[in-house]
């Protein structure tokens, strides 16, 4: 049996594409956008829709979704992931590719997204339906923000972080996103913007939560061998790891410190790097709380110090470290579950096509996906051809 | 019927709330499992008794919601003093004014205005129970 540590670069993402960002119109399916995305990213890879052998795809808005997009699209895969573990599963979906792309299980993995939850219903879809009862719902929780509030503000009672803590990964969000010209929200922020919009579930303003857009996005993995033969610049997954410690936030062990904590300390280790090696870093900020949470449990801050690591334009353009270099969930885009736009961000990164917004000799990427109420964490590294 | 018999653990915790009774459970260990399920998830035991918590509880973390139409509440999350977590809510001026860490007391009711009873919690008042 392999042991994981040899699958490092031994797959690599050779397609990247999204579709439908921001506002599609009411008559356009999650469906027909997860379809074009998934088009555009085999296109982008140079391959035809008939190389793909494996689909991995979840979705809120059409059941069976791998069987659903295969038909739609005329694939016969003989691989079929409907992992749904959130946003995070598309992470997740890297790492069941790699395992069977190794296993010879299947050489050419798809992995889709798409949501048309902004024109379908203007509210936040993530998950399907949940017919055992609830020790939860009927307090009255505004799920998914409140429990996402509850980590902010036992973090905030514990290490003194502050709303302006909080403020400055929104502001430092729009600015990055001001630099893509695909973002949904461009205009100016400011802390006090933040600070001042209309609370939502204290200490969380709407100012700290993620957009609900329409969009859909898809990313092509196969193996690091034949990627050298494809047109794109390489792009290895050196890692994957997942974790997770609950599914309702009431259960959770430590409302600050999750799983993310497990799941980058395997992806690290795997990947044989350290946080300091992270050239770019793209983490699930559905909200403010959660670039925070994750820029600690990762590593790149010790626990409690994320607040003085954000400040001052900690992670903004120009700053300390690159972080959602997109604009993330909380401006660039957020159709429900967002983890297929952090591969897809990485990914332009790594090949050095991200426009004004480009990092600097990005060699390695981290992407990082949250699903649930701070449920599922994977985190995986993603390299450039001198990582291998 | 005896508690242990009931064959549905979710039906047996709803029917001790209308009894006034916050149940939970314990294995043999002395781990306190909630909400209920069939194993406890510390030890992997499933042999599971049903027990009384006496509703004293810390606030370990606490949101406030407004609603446009509606008084504001405090959804928190529950150290019981049984050793386990769960969530609750407090209504009414306790609302505005409670904190994480404040000790609470949980009592079997219905939200104002109606409902299921349920489990919410009030600010200690500061007399010895
Ligand atoms: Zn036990």
């Amino acid at each position: 049996m392999t042991n994981e540590a040899q699958l490092r670069g031994s797959t690599s993402i050779v397609g990247v594409a999204e579709a439908g960002l921001g506002e599609v119109g009411p008559d356009v399916s999650a469906l027909q956008i997860a379809g074009e995305a998934s088009l555009d990213a085999i296109a982008d890879a140079g391959l035809r829709p008939s190389d793909i052998d494996a689909v991995f795809c979840h979705s809120a808005f059409f059941t069976f979704p791998a069987t659903t997009l295969s038909e739609y699209l005329g694939l016969q895969p003989r691989y079929v992931d409907t992992t749904a573990t959130g946003g995070s599963s598309f992470v997740a979906h890297l790492r069941h590719a790699t395992a069977a792309i190794d296993a010879g299980m299947a050489e050419v993995a798809l992995i889709a997204y798409g949501s048309n939850q902004h024109s379908h219903s203007g509210g936040l879809a993530t998950s399907g339906a949940n017919l055992v009862p609830s020790y939860e719902a009927p307090f009255g929780p505004r799920m998914p923000v409140s429990g996402y509030a509850l980590a902010a503000a036992r973090h905030m009672h514990e290490f003194g972080t502050t709303r302006k803590d909080l403020a400055e990964i929104a502001v430092a969000a729009r600015k990055w996103a001001q630099l893509h010209p695909d973002a949904f929200t461009r205009d100016d922020l400011s802390i006090d913007d933040v600070l001042g919009a209309r609370m939502v579930s204290t200490p969380l303003s709407v100012r700290d939560c993620c957009l609900v857009t329409d969009g859909a996005g898809a990313v092509v993995v196969t193996t690091t061998e034949r990627a050298r033969d494809l047109r794109q610049p390489l792009v290895p997954i050196l890692s994957v790891a997942e974790a997770s410690r609950h599914m309702n936030i009431s259960t959770t062990p430590d409302l600050t410190t999750t799983a993310a904590v497990e799941s980058g300390a395997r992806a690290f280790d795997l990947a044989g790097l350290r946080p300091s090696d992270v050239d770019v870093v793209e983490v699930y900020d559905a909200f403010t709380i959660n670039t925070l949470l994750f820029l600690e449990d990762l590593g790149f801050c010790t626990k409690g110090e994320g607040g003085s690591f954000v400040a001052d334009g900690g992670i903004a353009p120009g700053g300390r470290l690159p972080v959602n270099t997109n604009g993330g969930g909380l401006s660039y885009t957020h159709p429900g579950m967002y983890g297929i736009f952090l591969i897809v961000e990485a990914v332009r990164q790594l090949r050095g096509e991200a426009g004004d917004r480009q990092v600097a000799d990005a060699h390695v990427g981290l992407v990082h996906g949250n699903g649930g109420v701070l449920s599922s964490q994977v985190t995986a590294l993603l390299g450039d051809a001198s990582t291998l | 019927m005896s508690l242990a018999q009931e064959r549905s653990l979710d039906a047996t915790y709803r029917r001790r709330l209308t009894e006034g009774v916050l149940a939970f459970q314990q294995c043999g260990g002395g781990h306190a499992v909630f909400p209920p399920r069939p194993v406890c998830p510390t030890c992997g035991s499933r042999e599971l008794a049903w027990a009384e918590s006496a509703g004293d509880a810390t606030i370990y973390s606490a949101t406030t919601i407004s609603p446009r139409d509606q008084d504001p509440y405090t959804v928190v999350i529950l150290d019981v003093a049984e050793g386990f977590r769960m969530m609750s809510r407090l209504d009414g001026p306790d609302a505005t004014s409670a904190t994480i860490g404040d000790d609470v007391r949980v009592e079997v009711r219905a939200i104002a205005g109606g409902g299921d009873l349920l489990p919410l919690a009030a600010l200690s008042t500061g007399v010895d129970a």
